[in-house]
């Protein structure tokens, strides 16, 4: 199921760049069994991953179609690999929709659209809303765990490993209900099997093993449900489940203690965290942290600093939008 | 595994000659790089729990602009340069001693670790200083014995960019450290360049250090990294302090 390189025609616009691979549109090509348009992921020399991302792109292809509409909903999931005078030099992946894309003014007035990364969760709530990111209240995040819960549901019970969750390979949308795609799942692995790309830890991300499996996506979600639910400066190094106190309840804070203690038999399940969060926002118990991060969502226009005054004001009050 | 909530911070000290040969657009160029850095940190953050910024400008003598600070917090004000006297290098090195042993210590009291500090130095010129006495004030920024534990413990990692003028012999003896696990290195104006792409370029290295520093940093590295020489951008060369200018 490898594509070959010439076959993507005119490559078309650049759309980001890393270390590890440069991703491009790829406009004149589509495939059957995926519903949009596709990007193309390309390794930079020396970057190619080893012989095994067909397993990923087959294990696709062998879900029955509920379950891999399910899968290219919520990843980005790499659909067939690019061969290169026979060796892989990339992969297709679906692109990332728009509504996990937020537009919105730079503190030098530049218009910028930047992909909703987790990371932006973790950040004081007035901070990030001066920096015009989406600033989503107690239940929304509630609701981003609950779904990046089914994410990990759905790929733990399709027996993959995630490996390297971190602030900037899971995204956010709030328009259409408040959902998570996870991206670069290219180092995903099958449990099992060796890596296709070595699984790394993020820095601040490290759990207690050396060897990341199903469980280490357990307490790197532990993290990321502490992180998203108690932002503010600092939070994205927080590891004291302590700071749940008051934003969940009991049961709540001893799920997040277990998640990110060092037993891995202790974690609980992605299940038993999808069915927690489902129960508690059927509750909606409001608690007193929640006052600090209630606010409805809401999206600016950006702030800029007023180049005569200094002081930032938001963009378009000047006529700048 | 570091389960410590602790941060530890790499502060990044900006240091900018504003003699008065810095007019036109150098200095232009020089007053975006801030707004540039502010930006990408906008872009990245969570980088605000591991980096902070302090700008130093220096002409005859040396002034904080931007005292040490989390550049995304609300009551930043970024500095607009202006342009006086000559070009002492002593004033530089002796402000940033204090200020670097004064801020490490204030973060340190605020209960954070802090990374060893980067210090980005950016002349278009020649030191109007005696020789000795800019090497003088350099070496008392720079040297630490371990063993004895005299000197500056606090020294900071020391990237020199020039552009124009700037001697690349006088330049090249403000790398520090040369050796060791992470030798830093200098950056030139590329000879086919013009100084405002070269110093809009320091900028792209200043920012790509900060991303590539917050990407990487855990407890024991020692925090910078500067980009390779692939992925410099146009405009400047990179050297190290043992490469040849004869």
């Amino acid at each position: 199921m490898a594509v070959p390189r010439v076959a993507l025609g005119t490559l078309g616009p650049l759309l980001g760049s890393g270390g590890q691979a440069k991703v491009y549109a790829v406009p004149s090509v589509r495939l059957p069994d995926v519903a949009g348009p596709l990007v193309f992921k390309h390794y930079r020399p020396g970057q190619e991953p080893p012989a095994g991302l067909h397993a990923l792109v087959l294990r696709r292809l062998r879900m029955d179609l509920p379950t891999r509409d399910r899968l290219d909903v919520r990843t980005a999931w790499p659909v067939r690999t690019v061969q290169d005078g026979g060796a892989v030099c990339g992969v297709l992946m679906p692109l990332i929709p728009d509504d996990y894309f937020h537009t919105r003014y730079l503190p030098s007035g530049a218009a910028d659209r930047s992909l909703c990364e987790f990371q932006h969760l973790f950040v004081d709530p007035e901070r990030a809303r001066r920096l015009g990111m989406p600033v989503p209240g107690r239940k929304a995040r509630l609701a981003l765990c609950r779904d990046f819960a089914g994410v990990m549901h759905l790929l733990h019970t399709n027996n993959f490993v995630i490996g390297d969750i971190n602030a900037k390979n899971a995204v956010f949308r709030l328009n259409a209900g408040p959902s998570v795609r996870l991206v670069d799942c290219d180092a995903i692995r099958i449990r099992g099997d060796a890596a296709v790309l070595a699984q790394l830890n993020a820095p601040d991300w490290d759990p207690p093993e050396r060897t990341l499996s199903q469980s280490t996506d357990l307490y790197k979600f532990g993290l990321l449900v502490l992180r998203t639910l108690c932002p503010g400066n600092g939070a994205s190094l927080y590891r004291d489940p302590d700071h749940v106190r008051g934003v969940l309840d009991g049961r709540g804070y001893r799920l997040l203690a277990d998640a990110i203690g060092a037993s891995p038999r202790r974690r609980p399940t992605a299940r038993d965290w999808g069915l927690y969060f489902t129960e508690l926002l059927g509750a909606g118990a409001p608690t007193t942290r929640a006052a600090r991060i209630s606010a409805p969502v809401v999206t600016t226009s950006g702030w800029v600093r007023d180049p005569t005054t200094r002081q930032w004001v938001q963009a378009g009050s000047d006529g700048q939008t | 595994m570091d389960t410590s909530e602790q941060g530890k911070l790499l502060p990044f000290y900006v240091v900018i000659d504003v003699s008065y040969s810095m007019s036109g657009v150098k200095l232009d160029t020089a007053n975006q790089i801030m707004p540039a850095v502010l930006d990408a940190v906008a872009k990245a953050p969570i980088l605000a729990d591991k980096v902070r910024f302090s700008v130093i400008d220096f002409s005859d003598d040396a002034r904080v602009r931007l005292p040490l600070c989390d550049i995304l917090d609300d009551g930043v004000q970024l500095p607009s340069l202006t342009l006086r006297g000559g070009t002492s290098f002593v004033s530089a090195f002796r402000l940033l001693r204090t200020e670097i042993e004064s801020n490490v210590k204030q973060l340190k009291a605020d209960g954070f670790l802090v990374h060893r500090p980067a210090v980005f130095f950016i002349s278009d010129g020649v030191p109007t200083d005696q020789d000795s006495a800019w090497q003088s004030a350099f070496a008392d920024l720079t040297t630490f014995d371990k063993v004895s534990r005299t000197g500056f413990s606090m020294y900071p990692n020391f990237v020199p960019f020039g552009v124009d003028d700037a001697d690349p012999r006088t330049l090249q003896q403000l790398i520090h450290p040369t050796g060791g696990g992470k030798p830093m290195r200098m950056f030139l104006q590329s000879k086919d360049s013009d100084a405002a792409a070269a110093i809009a370029g320091m900028a792209e290295v200043l920012i790509s250090s900060v991303l590539a520093s917050g990407e990487s940093m855990t407890r024991g590295d020692s925090g910078i990294i500067l980009p390779s020489g692939d992925d410099l951008p146009p405009g400047l060369s990179s050297y190290t302090a043992d490469d040849d200018f004869v």
